[in-house]
């Protein structure tokens, strides 16, 4: 499937009341998982429904290859959307739910069945094939949905936080299900979630939405490492957000350092910084040690692993170390 | 409940000393010409009370229950024959007292004192309803005794008994009707259970089911008093046949025109929200609110033969609407119009807008997810509507009756026998319609029962 | 035992005419309340089986239901059989508040036996029912053979369908000469619960393992045909009179035959799966306060108590208090002591 086109947004704007969703202008490349990141009320799920046509045409351009979206009515855009809910049609089986957009197709009916077939092994609910929709588990029913959506082979797929509701194991099993799928079929997909550790596992590209506005957009990686601003890193839950001059920045700049990135280092040696543990937090798979520079500046946090943390009690004296170029600073004033 | 053992001397002494009193007592009184002593029923007594005696002093028989046992015979041999005519009944008396000591006892000794008090209570309503109240019962209350101490070990079982009883003597006239009734509402009120206990809603369902029971009673005597003769007899009258059928025939197609404008005008009201929705949610009632005879003359001054609208559709289209078949279906669209607007809107409010949505994103267009999706998930409130609409039309009166009162729909040919023969001949007819009618009624909720709904059927879970 | 019976039977009748022993000896009294006698015997038989000693429980059974034929013939006025107990049960009930003493007459027999069986445990069908023990006694002849064919778990025997089929034939034979000199109406009901026994013995026959449990069930439906006839006022007349009256119609007459017959292929086949009575008395059963309980600490699964069984209630101890008859065949079978019949005036429905 490699005419998948790409999904174009040019300023696009929509206002509801005193909301205001954009301007946005977004590239999303083909075949590219992206992960729409942002908390709850800043304007996802409407710009889902934008894409989708439920709410009409705002101002701006959305493009989808090179088709415009704009005055099509939701059945002609080719964009698949699943709602938090999933919206299974409870009167019918689950190979029926699947089936239901490949009538709105020209297709025989045994390329219809094949296509029912392929998506039910595809997401492993073969076995549920002949089972009402109604009566499937909250995780199963999530499947059903998807795979649904991909039935009528869509140009994008608009997930609205696929893993809500779900229990750990089963947020796990599906997130490694759709990655899988999306392996198979590379089905451009916009995904939007308020959690992180999805964006880690699934997404290829990420962006994140605060107040309705795109505040970053980038690799997963990037959008991690060097959030665009004070607000995206307090979104994405970055410690150590504190004026630059705590790292030795500048002092009227806020500032940022990852935990992983500052190491403990033998007391006195050259370019570390001394300091007093306050406190020591296990965190189950590492643990958070709160130093505090004896300079006098804000205490930092850092992770070390069991093994490393265990000499350490609260009030024993360190010595903290890091690479200033770890040190993000943004161009946000800072008065302190 | 515990009793303490008396001690062993009293525990001797009680039984033989009761027994020496019946055997004195026998012996005096027989000499003194109260009893006959030497009456075959009286030494049976005697005899009994001697082997009982033995019985509890070897202990081989419970202690209580076999002194209670030899006071109640002694008594019985001293005094039955002043109770009863004969023997025999003093002896059935003797009998199913001794019944109901034993069960009584029991009642009390193993089961909380709420049983026994219930039990002491049903025996003193017993005896007032059948002894006081009742002339020549004396037997059936040996019966009622009887039932009594078989049941009154649950509150269940006492419960239907006390129905059963009522039933059949106070309720006398109408005995298996109010039998019926009491049996539907007791396994409803005794099988109730919510999750947290919830005596407030257990005494509405009792209230409530008692209500509504009284209402239903009329309805069970009409049927109940009718013979297949009676009824075979109301089906081959040409009269009685022909209202039926035309009553079948004009409902069916009110129904049918109402199916035609009433479920997109339903759907298009819980989808859509305009000015003056409200207006036309109220309209929709009007033929509830006004009364039929009203609605009977509104119609016949609009579209009576000699009204404007009436002879213009009589001059244009050879049209005539009252006293013809078009008036009547159109009387019965009048009146059934609410029955089918609201369910159907209740219907459609039920299917979420979202379902539809998402058929929309799968590549359906409106009309695509109306037909495969909303009307589905919706067949069965609407199927229910068109029931209730067709109920409604065909049960018509008021209006129908003032648009063409001839040829008479079902509704009217009863009206017209009750007013020529009179209740007793009308009761057959008027049972037929009520029997077609429920299991009409009947089947097609079974029908309904089939028809897929947004909510899952039972039996398919995982 | 038979032999006996039908010459004690004959001799009494010859002695008494049609008229009930009670019914000369109650002369003078009211005579409605002869029915009173009716509720003390009824009743003492069905107090007798707690009472008598366990040591020779099954003989003093076979006494009782001798006194239960003898007492449904001399002294029970109103009772033609089973339909005749639910009809009469329905006639008198209505009668209650306007004639009461002909309420008690038809209400007697019914009201005694559900109650004794709700305090006492079903033990009419077991130790009083006339028919339960016609066909008990007749069963006795083929018993021998019917144990090993219940041991075998009822294969296909080509004796047993040669006997259903003569079983067949006769009925057909039978029929054929009653209806070449009368007509048969709705009272004549008792042929077709004929009818129907001849293919159920058939069916079963052929295949008793799949038809046993399911063909039960036409018990209630026979209870249900009987209770809506009698409320249709139909005066459907009882197949089985042998042993509870002394009235025979050509209909009664070939039924009872009928039965007797088919109790040699299939024992207790009426009691098992047409008594309409039965669901009643099983209903009662299940409501009441005595029943055979089960110790399953002494319980080592030998399934005796399965073999001597004559209706197939009980499975390794278990018993199905639908079916049971309260016999106590099982009781006074086991080895090991492991059933016993308790009073609980708490017990929960079965």
């Amino acid at each position: 499937m490699n005419d998948t086109p790409a999904l174009m947004l040019d300023c696009m704007l929509h206002r509801v009341g005193n909301f205001r969703l954009g301007p946005l202008s977004l590239v999303i490349p083909a075949h590219a998982w992206f992960m729409l990141l942002g908390p709850s009320g800043s304007g996802k799920t409407t710009f889902l429904r934008l894409l989708a046509g439920v709410i009409p045409a705002p101002s701006g351009a959305i493009r989808l290859g090179d088709r415009d979206l704009g005055p099509l009515p939701p059945e002609a855009r080719r964009v698949a959307y699943v709602s938090q809910h999933g919206d299974l049609f409870p009167h019918l089986t689950v190979a029926e739910n699947i089936a239901f957009g490949l009538h709105f197709k020209p297709l025989s009916r045994s390329a219809r069945a094949d296509q029912v077939h392929r998506l039910l092994h595809l997401f492993g609910i073969a076995h549920l094939a002949s089972r009402r929709a109604a009566n499937v588990s909250g995780g199963e029913g999530r499947r059903v949905a998807i795979a649904r959506a991909l039935a009528p082979e869509p140009a994008l797929l608009l997930l609205d936080e696929p893993f809500g509701m779900l229990d750990p194991n089963g947020r796990t099993e599906l997130q490694d299900c759709l990655a899988g799928v999306h392996r198979e079929l590379g089905t451009t997909t916009l995904h939007v979630t308020h959690d992180r550790e999805e964006a880690w596992t699934l997404g290829t590209r990420c962006g994140v939405l605060l107040d309705g506005q795109l505040v970053q957009e980038g690799t997963v990686e990037r959008v991690f490492r060097r959030p665009a601003s004070r607000a995206a890193a307090r979104f994405l839950g970055a410690l150590n957000i504190l004026p630059a001059s705590a790292f030795g920045g500048p002092a009227d700049r806020w500032g940022m350092l990852r935990p992983e990135h500052i190491s403990l280092a033998p007391i006195g040696k050259p370019g570390t910084v001394p300091a007093v543990i306050t406190a020591i937090r296990d965190r189950g798979n590492l643990v958070e040690i709160e130093a505090r520079p004896e300079s006098g500046a804000p205490a930092l946090r850092l992770h070390a692993d069991w093994q490393q943390a265990r000499p350490y009690q609260p009030g024993a004296r360190i010595a903290l170390h890091w690479n200033p170029e770890h040190v993000v600073v943004w161009e946000e004033p800072c008065h302190e | 409940m515990h009793r303490n053992p008396p001690s062993p001397l009293v525990r001797r002494l009680l039984p033989l000393l009761l027994f020496a009193s019946h055997t004195g007592l026998h012996i005096m009184l027989g000499l003194a010409g109260w009893i006959e002593p030497f009456e075959l029923f009286n030494l049976m007594l005697l005899t009994v009370g001697a082997v009982l005696c033995l019985l509890v002093l070897t202990e081989r028989a419970d202690y209580f229950m076999g002194m209670a046992a030899m006071f109640l015979i002694a008594a019985h041999a001293l005094i039955g024959h002043h109770l009863a005519p004969d023997a025999l009944t003093s002896g059935a008396i003797l009998v199913v007292n001794l019944l109901t000591v034993y069960a009584g006892y029991h009642i009390f000794e193993a089961l909380p004192l709420r049983y026994g008090l219930a039990f002491a209570v049903s025996y003193a309503l017993l005896f007032e309803l059948f002894i006081r109240r009742m002339s020549h019962a004396e037997p059936l209350f040996m019966l009622a005794l009887m039932g009594l101490a078989a049941t009154g070990r649950r509150f269940r079982m006492l419960a239907c008994f006390w129905a059963l009883v009522l039933a059949f003597t106070v309720c006398q006239p109408y005995a298996w009707e109010t039998a019926l009734l009491f049996l539907l509402i007791l396994p409803a009120v005794f099988s109730a259970r919510a999750s947290v206990r919830n005596p407030v809603a257990r005494a509405g369902l009792l209230a409530g089911l008692a209500f509504l029971s009284a209402l239903m009673l009329p309805v069970l005597v009409l049927i109940l008093a009718q013979t297949p003769q009676s009824i075979a007899a109301v089906l081959e009258a040409p009269d009685a046949r022909d209202a039926l059928l035309l009553t079948v025939g004009t409902a069916t197609l009110a129904t049918l025109i109402l199916a035609v404008f009433g479920i997109p005008l339903a759907y298009a009201l819980s989808r859509l929200s305009f000015q003056g929705k409200t207006l036309v949610l109220t309209l929709m009632d009007v033929p509830i609110v006004i009364p039929q005879s009203v609605a009977g003359i509104a119609l016949l001054m609009v579209f009576g033969r000699t009204q404007p609208l009436g002879s213009a559709l009589l001059n244009q289209f050879g049209l005539t609407l009252d006293g013809a078949l078009p008036g009547i279906v159109l009387a019965q669209v009048f009146v059934a119009l609410p029955f089918m607007i609201k369910p159907a809107l209740a219907a459609f409010d039920a299917v979420p807008p979202s379902l539809e949505l998402a058929a929309r994103h799968l590549g359906a267009n409106a009309w695509g997810a109306f037909g495969r999706l909303t009307l589905p998930l919706a067949a069965r409130g609407l199927f229910l509507a068109l029931v209730l609409a067709w109920a409604r039309a065909a049960g018509e009166f008021g209006a129908v009756y003032f648009m063409t009162a001839s040829p008479a729909v079902a509704p009217i040919a009863v009206f017209n026998r009750f007013e020529r023969v009179g209740l007793t001949e009308t009761a057959p007819l008027v049972a037929v319609i009520l029997l077609f009618s429920l299991v009409l009624f009947f089947v097609l909720q079974c029908v309904a029962r089939v028809i897929p709904t947004l909510h899952a059927p039972e039996g398919d879970l995982p | 035992m038979n032999d006996i019976l039908s010459a004690a039977e004959t001799w009494l009748s010859g002695a008494f005419g049609n008229i009930k022993l009670v019914e000369k000896a109650m002369m003078g009294l009211e005579g409605s309340y002869v029915e009173l006698l009716t509720i003390l015997s009824l009743g003492l038989l069905a107090v007798l089986p707690a009472i008598v000693p366990a040591q020779r429980r099954q003989r003093w059974r076979h006494l009782n239901q001798a006194f239960g034929i003898i007492i449904f013939i001399y002294v029970v006025f109103t009772c033609l059989g089973v339909f005749g107990m639910i009809r009469n049960f329905q006639r008198g009930l209505s009668e209650i508040g306007r004639e009461n003493i002909v309420a008690l007459y038809y209400c007697s027999v019914p009201a005694t036996i559900l109650v004794t069986s709700m305090l006492f445990g079903p033990a009419f069908c077991g130790w009083i029912c006339p028919t339960g023990a016609l066909q008990e006694w007749i069963g006795l002849l083929t018993g021998r053979w019917n144990r090993k064919r219940k041991a075998a778990g009822y294969p296909f025997s080509r004796a047993a369908f040669a006997a259903a089929l003569g079983v067949a034939a006769i009925f057909l034979l039978w029929m054929m000469h009653l209806s070449r000199t009368r007509m048969f109406f709705v009272e004549d009901a008792s042929i077709y619960w004929s009818e129907v026994l001849v293919l159920i013995v058939l069916l079963l026959v052929w295949n008793m393992r799949r038809w046993d449990r399911p063909l039960r069930r036409l018990r209630l439906l026979s209870f249900i045909l009987v209770a809506a006839a009698s409320a249709l006022s139909l005066r459907v007349t009882s197949p089985v009179h042998l042993g509870f009256a002394k009235v025979y119609d050509p209909a009664s007459l070939l039924s009872t035959v009928m039965v007797i017959l088919a109790t040699l292929v299939i024992p207790r086949v009426w009691c098992r799966y047409l008594c309409p009575w039965r669901s009643a008395i099983a209903w009662a059963g299940r409501h009441s306060v005595r029943a055979i309980v089960l110790d399953s600490a002494a319980c080592t699964r030998c399934g005796i108590c399965d073999g001597v069984c004559d209706v197939d209630a009980v499975t390794k101890g278990v018993i199905d208090s639908k079916e049971c008859h309260f016999c106590m065949k099982c009781v006074d079978a086991c080895p090991h002591r492991a059933l016993s019949i308790q009073d609980d005036w708490r017990r929960p429905c079965a």
